[in-house]
């Protein structure tokens, strides 16, 4: 049988397990190493909050003290937004944190930087200048804050306009799910092909987004199609670094093509219904202007 | 693509940014160094 080209070459269950295992291990770490970051920095603040307690020198403690407090404070707002960032892309919360909180931890770096400066002696100005570091920094290390995506549902008599940006909320969630757990398939036939299906699911929630009737005719693909599309991708990415089944991978592959028909034929059903609707209006319109003429 | 780059400059500038602000707040820029050490026998 003729290997597919598309098709990565088969890696012994070990090598498998390990790529698995090294390709995920940094990437924790990495997010870890960022989250903790800003509580490990400042830590010396510690040490010369002790001092300057010892020495008796009351700004210095009050600027250490200060200055440790905000960074902290910083710290965890950053580890917040991490976390509702990682849950919002993986699908589990509908929408972004309403609070920018990486922009209040900026804030408060840029505040914790200026007040440790000071207890180190620093003058104004000098002070100034690392605060414009650190919220350089910040900004490049953790980025800016997630901007949830326009959703505008057009009004149309008879439609429950909530009720359709519920559900095309939770469809985004869903296929933002089916992309989280596409990046962590190491195969990247199975990766391009989950894209491409996620890419096919947003134009059908842009067609119901332009006309929310359309919601009723795409019901099954919002209620049962993209639930289970996001249930088995994760538990396929899930499963993958662990073990390595044959079987699994073509029915995986077969699983995926017919998906994609699936959505197309979706797709293509709604845009179709479309045009023939204002085919429709067309041809009523043009009837009205034959009979009734100019008035 | 300049993603990993980008945050390392960050996390560069952020361990800067504070890191050295907090060391100088142990030993503070304007504090009084020690006395350079003189012997006793060049001592007047």
């Amino acid at each position: 049988m003729a290997a597919d080209p598309q098709t990565p070459p088969a890696l012994p269950a070990a090598d498998e397990h390990a790529r698995g295992t090294t390709e995920r291990w940094p990437r924790r770490a990495w997010v870890t190493a960022r989250a903790a970051a800003l509580f490990l920095l400042p830590l010396p603040l510690v040490l010369a909050l002790v001092g300057a307690l010892i020495g008796g020198d009351v700004p210095r403690a009050l600027f250490s003290a200060g200055g440790l407090a905000c960074l902290c404070g910083a710290g965890a707002l950053s580890a917040g937004a991490l976390v509702a960032e990682a849950r919002y892309f993986s699908g589990e919360r509908p929408d972004p944190p309403a609070i920018p909180l990486k922009l209040l931890s900026a804030l408060l770096t840029a505040i914790g930087i200026v007040l440790a400066a000071l207890a180190g002696g620093h003058t104004v100005p000098a002070a100034l200048v690392f605060a414009i570091l650190g919220v350089a920094g910040h900004v490049a290390l953790y980025g800016r804050d997630v901007k949830p995506p326009r959703i505008a549902v057009s009004v149309v008599d008879g439609i429950d306009g909530a009720a359709i940006l519920l559900q095309l909320k939770q469809a985004h969630g869903r296929l933002r799910g089916i992309e989280a757990s596409a990046r962590a398939i190491p195969a990247p036939e199975f990766r391009d092909r989950l894209l491409r299906i996620t890419g096919i699911g947003r134009d059908i929630l842009g067609e119901i987004e332009r006309d929310p009737v359309q919601a009723s005719r795409a019901r099954r693909f919002l209620n049962v199609y993209l639930d289970g599309a996001e249930r088995v991708t994760s538990e396929y990415a899930r499963t993958h670094g662990r073990m390595r089944a044959q079987p699994l991978e073509e029915h995986f592959r077969k699983l995926l093509t017919d998906m994609e028909h699936t959505f197309a034929d979706q797709h293509r059903t709604l845009v179709e219904r479309d045009l023939m609707s204002l085919d429709v209006d067309m041809e009523v319109l043009d009837t009205r202007l034959t009979r009734e003429g100019p008035g | 693509m300049l993603t990993l780059p980008l945050r390392l400059l960050g996390a560069l500038l952020l361990t800067l940014a504070i890191g050295i602000p907090s060391c100088q707040a142990v030993f503070p820029v304007n504090a009084p160094g020690p006395a350079p050490f003189t012997p006793s026998f060049l001592q007047k």
